[in-house]
């Protein structure tokens, strides 16, 4: 009877040790957030004491730098949670610019330019998810592949700098109220999708063990493919809207996202592999440290050399308190 | 590993972070001038500037307006990008400007903006940018921050746009079609017959100028053949590297190539081509051409566009201190490239350039300023611009370049 309860209560304190480490896991992204936020909003000051952090020009700022982050981290959270990832989504991104780009020139209004980088970001996204799902080659060396592919038609389709007429769509890439309104449509479609529909969790089954998710009846092929899908809309959505705000694109735009996208899940706390403990809203809190660390250093009149060392110090400290460590490879 | 131990790891690498961020600066080597005047001389220091105010050493700078300039720009981790914003902070430190520098972070679809944004919010009184787009020019609008353009293109629209608003005083660009139509042509006086050119892949109007001016250049002249060109992704240099290798391998009637940007070929031309047959005419500058120029491979080289922030901070200065110095803006101003012809001009280009001497003195940027020389108008623009070749340079600047030993230069 004593070995019992003995058992019972090393159970009860090792249950109780789980939830205080899951609690812990579960807000340390947020104090991550939290202890940036508090940090510049003290330090970046103008000459009269007045913070510039916190501050109503630098929310609007923070809008509409993060937008284009928020939403593609969005998307990707539907291929990272099976434990896939896109190395290619910087150039599903330029791409998306440029087909948006050429539906305005050739003068369609902006509804349609929008539909068509959306359509273009998702035909891109999907192809990659049946190449890489038929030819049963890991994932990140068919995105990188994808990305070269992309990247060179990108550079034949686009001669020179490509414009539109910015006066006409620059209200959709300049207003922060827009870009909010749209951001909270998009996050809460997400969040809906990825926590309250099954489409979340067959995902989450698929990263966590492929063969048990197949033969618990889960459609991996489609699922995946369908988890491009929403990354190749959010992209396009993103370059529609990036286009609006720069008024032009080039054969390099949308490079780089790709890191800063991997950044923000890993800042999240998101593991790479994906599975059970993927939430969405890590990865957006991981992709608001991102802007809110750009935007934070810059006002602080920090010297170049030192916010790049900054950067990587502060992602460091972040990573080794918020990543889960639990599984011991980085991509399956 | 334990938690301990990984904390331990941690911690020391946090504090040799710390360490290599706080020696990082170069503390440079000091010479003398004749005249007792005392600079560093060693490329990257960051201390001793030579600040020569000639005839106006006796200006009260406390009566003087000073503002906070936002300066956004690539990278300065590369030492001749560095210059770009070396020359900037040197024109701030004459006029006694603050200077706020922000690299662009390009992992960003809208780096420019992101940047410009940021620069208003932080407090600047004007801002210098090396690339302009739509949502730069309506957030200076928005704030009424003056702002000023250098180095690239503006497209039609954006130029009318900004003239309209009242705070864009220009765009400063450096002359890329002639540079390297140039290149070309010194090729073409060199006795070369069969070029070959690389430029950046099609994408951006930079490129496309540039690639026009060369093949332009080669359509000038009956008997001047292309054997082969190349356009290589601006993320991807090695391939224009290797894309060289297989030109000079596969064409051995080859005699010139023509490099519309300051690729770094002279390992490639050094193990393909070792008797330096191939000549090369090349637009941007990088730190070891200075062999190819000394084996006279390297034929022509335009570059030090350094100078073109310093002249658009200028405007700028002159718009903060409520002056307009371009009758109409939306004209782009075209400045020449620096055209070095063999390795003493090199040698000299270098250290005027990028050791603590700048081309233009401070004597020279306060006679562009209204606020300092009431006769400063867009005349004198010109006539700078016209003047700056690699002799007047040396000239202006002869007693800091004697002064530099011989042995120390290029270091």
């Amino acid at each position: 009877m004593s070995e019992a309860v003995n058992n019972n209560s090393i159970q009860e304190a090792l249950n109780k040790k789980a939830r205080q480490r899951k609690l812990i896991r579960t807000i340390l992204p947020y104090c991550g957030l939290l202890f940036v936020f508090v940090l510049f909003t003290v330090v970046c000051r103008d000459d009269s004491g007045k913070s510039i952090f916190l501050d109503r020009g630098n929310f609007q700022n923070l809008i509409n730098q993060c937008f284009s982050n928020i939403i593609v981290v969005a998307g990707a959270c539907f291929i990272y949670a099976t434990g896939a990832m896109d190395m290619s989504v910087g150039a599903v991104v330029g791409m998306t610019m440029f087909t948006a780009a050429a539906t305005l020139r050739a003068g369609l209004p902006w509804p349609v330019a929008l539909i068509v980088s959306m359509l273009t970001g998702v035909l891109l996204e999907v192809t990659v998810a049946v190449v890489f799902q038929n030819l049963k080659v890991p994932v990140f060396i068919i995105t990188l592949c994808m990305m070269y592919l992309e990247q060179g038609l990108l550079q034949t389709l686009v001669q020179t700098d490509f414009t539109i007429n910015y006066n006409a769509t620059s209200f959709l890439g300049n207003s922060a109220g827009i870009k909010a309104v749209v951001l909270i449509v998009i996050l809460a479609l997400t969040y809906w999708l990825f926590h309250k529909t099954k489409f979340g969790p067959k995902l989450k089954a698929i990263g966590a063990n492929r063969t048990t998710a197949t033969q618990g009846g889960v459609k991996v092929i489609l699922t995946v493919c369908l988890g491009f899908a929403v990354l190749g809309a959010t992209a396009g959505v993103a370059g529609f809207f990036s286009l609006c705000r720069m008024g032009y694109t080039t054969a390099s735009s949308g490079a780089g996202i790709m890191l800063n996208v991997m950044i923000a899940m890993v800042l999240g706390g998101n593991p790479l592999t994906g599975g059970s403990s993927f939430k969405l809203a890590n990865a957006v809190v991981g992709a608001l440290i991102v802007t809110m660390l750009g935007n934070g250093l810059t006002l602080l009149g920090m010297v170049p050399a030192l916010v790049e060392t900054s950067k990587g110090v502060l992602y460091l400290i972040i990573v080794f308190f918020t990543y889960d460590k639990s599984k011991g490879y980085l991509v399956s | 590993m334990t938690t301990v131990s990984l904390r331990k790891i941690l911690c020391a690498l946090l504090a040799a972070m710390m360490l290599m961020s706080v020696t990082a600066a170069a503390t440079g080597e000091q010479v003398t001038t004749a005249d007792g005047e005392t600079f560093n001389y060693t490329v990257g220091a960051t201390s001793n500037y030579v600040i020569d105010y000639g005839k106006y050493s006796d200006v009260d700078w406390s009566t003087k307006p000073t503002f906070k300039i936002g300066f956004a720009w690539m990278s300065s981790s590369d030492l001749l990008w560095a210059m770009y914003e070396r020359a900037v902070r040197y024109a701030c430190d004459v006029l006694h400007c603050e200077l706020v520098f922000v690299e662009w972070d390009t992992s960003s679809t809208t780096y420019i903006a992101d940047a410009t944004e940021n620069l208003i919010q932080a407090g600047v009184d004007g801002i210098i940018s090396g690339l302009i787009d739509g949502a730069s020019v309506d957030a200076c609008i928005k704030a009424g921050v003056p702002f000023v353009g250098c180095l690239n293109q503006m497209n039609d629209e954006m130029l009318k746009t900004a003239t309209a608003s009242g705070v864009f005083c220009g765009n400063v660009i450096d002359d890329d079609y002639v540079s390297c139509y140039n290149s070309v042509e010194a090729l073409y006086q060199a006795g070369c017959r069969n070029i070959a050119w690389i430029a950046a892949a099609p994408g951006t109007t930079q490129a496309e100028i540039r690639s026009k001016g060369i093949m332009d250049a080669i359509a000038a002249h009956d008997d001047l053949k292309e054997v082969a060109n190349y356009r290589y992704s601006g993320t991807n240099r090695d391939a224009a590297f290797e894309a060289l290798e297989q030109i000079i391998a596969a064409n051995p009637e080859l005699d010139g190539v023509a490099l519309a940007n300051g690729l770094d070929v002279t390992n490639v031309m050094y193990n393909n081509d070792p008797d330096h047959y191939i000549k090369l005419g090349i637009t941007d500058l990088c730190q070891s051409y200075v062999d190819l120029f000394k084996d006279e491979a390297l034929i022509y080289c335009a570059t030090d566009q350094f100078p073109t922030e310093v002249i658009a901070f200028t405007l700028l200065y002159n718009k903060l201190t409520g002056h307009e110095i371009l009758s109409d803006p939306s004209q782009q101003m075209v400045r020449y490239f620096l055209e070095l012809h063999n390795y003493d001009e090199m040698v000299t280009m270098w250290n005027a350039s990028l050791l603590n001497v700048f081309p233009y003195t401070a004597e020279q940027i306060l006679d562009l300023c209204v606020e300092f020389n009431p006769a400063a108008n867009e005349d004198l623009y010109t006539q700078y611009k016209n003047d700056y070749t690699i002799e007047n340079v040396t000239k202006t600047n002869q007693k800091y370049l004697d002064s530099i030993p011989y042995e120390g230069r290029l270091k």
